[in-house]
């Protein structure tokens, strides 16, 4: 099963196949799991996001595009959705500081999942070498926002700067990540 | 709650797209995106490039059980929700091919079986009832009962297929799969299901939408068609 493209199980999942459930869920667990404990610095939590993330997956496969992303991004998309109403249904969490010395981890590269296909390995690898052309405080505000779920207004206060260059760091990185993710762009991306 | 101007919706653009927006902020800039193709392209672009960033967070090995949990939880919502995407086949369920396979295939079986009466080597079989709305599906039993090839189909654009077939163990081969569409024409070719240890699946996605596929049909490695079942009308 480990073989079958992501999206030819989720649509197993969602016509309720139980192999191809098991395959989707297992395949993507780590990824979903670890994206939510990030953004809700809570385990437990994160686990809960995570059920929740994959219900919302099975329920909405029909609505996936292929256009848009692959199936691993959607569901991630997901994740981080479910994850920050999560934490903004609650007080405020601190950046954990184990996530945020994780953010240079994620810049430069870790383990590869056994379970992650040869084509998210190549996105991954794409992406970072995309982060590797912004310079620091745009790779960290981007991070901060991506994985961690953060405001600009919470980014500011966790980096010790002004809301405005907050901003500024995060629309000026995208906009040059946009323009390294897809090279026809060129007319965009300087800070 | 009024929404927001092209200029305010611009400078969020990015925070849009990477979903750090909150509140009425939030709800103000989404509600004009239906009515702005230019700022709607501008937040689908930058979340083209924003999206690929969750790729990189780091990994978390869920507590034991999870799996399970989640396989729970979806029966669960699946038997909440009878016109919803369907609820898991259970284990017991599938070990009994011919008995009980879970709702998507109960009906189906029984038809397969009228089917099949009488018929020796070629499996035929017929659509599933039953299923969400969108998802085609189409079922086939082999003449002895013993093996069942399933097919799912759905996209409005471009159809994902997904194929198993369940036989008994020592049963290894290799089939081609391919699938015809209204219209006649060529076949289109899915690829090739490896059958080992009780059962194969095979995934892919045509240029087609599911709504055009006709059948499926399964063919051993000497070429002869051993599984045809037409998806429902």
């Amino acid at each position: 099963m480990r073989a079958a493209p992501d999206d030819a199980l989720l649509a197993g999942y969602a016509v309720g196949d139980p192999d191809a459930a098991a395959a989707f869920i297992r395949r993507h667990q780590a990824r979903v799991c670890g994206l939510a404990r990030a953004i809700v610095c809570d385990t437990a939590l994160a686990e809960d996001v995570a059920q929740e993330a994959f219900l919302r997956a099975w329920r909405h496969a029909p609505a996936y595009d292929a256009r848009k992303g692959t199936v691993t991004t959607w569901l991630l998309t997901i994740t981080r959705n479910l994850a920050v109403d999560a934490v903004r249904m609650r007080r405020p969490q601190p950046v954990d500081p184990g996530v945020l010395s994780s953010l240079d981890m994620a810049a430069e590269g870790t383990r590869s999942s056994p379970a992650a296909t040869a084509e998210i390995q190549a996105e991954v690898a794409r992406v970072r070498m995309a982060l590797g052309g912004l310079n620091e405080g745009q790779r960290r505000a981007l991070l901060l926002a991506a994985l961690c779920g953060r405001t600009a207004k919470e980014i500011s206060e966790t980096e010790g700067i002004p809301v405005g260059t907050a901003k500024t760091r995060i629309r000026s990185g995208l906009m040059k990540l946009r323009v390294s993710l897809n090279p026809q762009r060129e007319d965009e991306g300087s800070e | 709650m009024n929404d927001a101007s092209c200029p305010e919706v611009e400078a969020l653009a990015a925070e849009l797209a990477l979903g750090s927006v909150s509140g009425a902020e939030r709800a103000s800039a989404l509600s004009h995106l239906p009515r702005c193709p230019s700022c709607r392209r501008l937040v689908d672009e930058l979340s083209g490039a924003a999206d690929p960033l969750l790729l990189l967070a780091p990994e978390l090995e869920p507590s034991i059980g999870f799996e399970s949990r989640v396989l729970a939880a979806t029966s669960a919502a699946g038997a909440d929700r009878p016109d919803g995407p369907q609820p898991l086949l259970r284990g017991d369920d599938r070990s009994r091919p011919l008995g009980r396979i879970g709702r998507i295939g109960r009906v189906a079986v029984a038809a397969a079986l009228v089917l099949l009466a009488g018929a020796a080597g070629l499996a035929v079989g017929r659509a599933i009832d039953d299923t969400p709305e969108g998802v085609r599906t189409a079922l086939a039993v082999s003449a002895s009962g013993r093996a069942t090839c399933r097919a799912f189909a759905y996209g409005d654009r471009e159809a994902w297929v997904f194929v198993t077939l369940e036989a008994p163990r020592e049963w290894t081969a290799d089939y081609r799969v391919e699938v015809t569409t209204d219209g006649g024409g060529t076949p289109a070719t899915l690829g090739v299901l490896k059958l080992a240890d009780g059962g194969g699946t095979l995934g892919a996605t045509l240029d087609v939408p599911a709504h055009r596929l006709r059948a499926i049909r399964v063919f051993d490695g000497s070429g002869t068609l051993r599984y045809e079942a037409p998806f429902e009308a």
